[in-house]
């Protein structure tokens, strides 16, 4: 399912093939900010920046990045496939938007971390609320 | 769905085997080999598998990332294990896999459980291995 531009190169149109494609319109690396204490502070992913790895975290030092806010027209769709590695060597915060939770790992919190080489998969089912599943 | 389901439906093939999430199949593969030379090779568009024959020893092995066979930046493979033992899946040369709390050329499957693994660069996938 590739990218967006593997699905135009193929024949659909730029908005289905952003909407279509598993890993979204990309880019596929992107960095945290260290020291990020909150949604506002850290890097945003993209709303159709549906597979993202970060590898820019430092041993001791904790970094963030914030999921996309749910709906509006920057915003998450409901239903939306994000998968967020963590390659790096530091525990990577994710956050999410003012007012919005996420379901995983037993908790339904407003940040979550991702430990070294694990991966996060989470979908946004309302627009106050995701669910995760943290792999292993 | 497969990309049979997809081209049944009018989409064209290209488009349904890069859209389909099961892509080509077969749904089922056996395992075979110790390395990625030669274990069981996934096709580049086979994105759901599971395999039932793993006996301690035999493997599977994802495909390379970009050529004319090879999976694309992106493509979401998802892999099973309902065998009765752990099997390995190994990357192609040079390539690792990110998950499980390492970086490796290999990683292993146990029973009745799934990985679900993208290709990030030419050389690094990312996993999230259910538990």
């Amino acid at each position: 399912m590739a990218l967006a531009s593997d699905l135009i190169g193929l024949g659909l149109s730029p908005l289905l093939a952003a909407r279509t494609a598993s890993a979204g319109v990309g880019p596929v690396t992107m960095n945290g900010i260290s020291g990020a204490a909150s949604f506002a502070s850290s890097s945003k992913i993209q709303c159709t920046q549906f597979l993202v790895t970060i590898s820019n975290g430092t041993t001791n030092t904790a970094y963030g990045v914030a999921l996309p806010t749910v709906g509006t027209d920057n915003g998450a769709f409901l239903g939306d496939d994000f998968v967020i590695n963590n390659a790096s060597s530091a525990t990577l915060k994710i956050f999410v938007s003012s007012g919005v939770a996420i379901s995983v790992a037993a908790s339904n919190t407003n940040v979550t971390a991702l430990q070294t080489h694990t991966t996060l998969t989470c979908y946004p089912i309302s627009t106050t609320q995701w669910i995760g599943v943290r792999g292993s | 769905m497969l990309a049979t389901d997809l081209t049944g439906l009018g989409v064209n093939p290209l488009q349904a085997y890069r859209t389909a999430n099961a892509g080509t199949g077969p749904l089922t593969i056996s395992s075979s080999g110790s390395a990625f030379a030669s274990a069981n090779r996934i096709d580049g568009a086979q994105y759901l598998v599971s395999c039932s024959d793993s006996d301690g020893t035999k493997a599977l092995s994802l495909p390379p990332i970009g050529g004319d066979g090879g999976a694309l930046i992106g493509d979401c493979f998802t892999i099973n294990n309902q065998g009765t033992t752990t099997f390995t899946i190994f990357c192609s040369t040079s390539v690792v896999i990110s998950v499980s709390g390492s970086n490796t050329s290999s990683t292993t499957l146990g029973i009745h459980t799934s990985l679900t693994c993208y290709p990030i660069t030419q050389t690094q996938w990312i996993g999230i291995k259910g538990a």
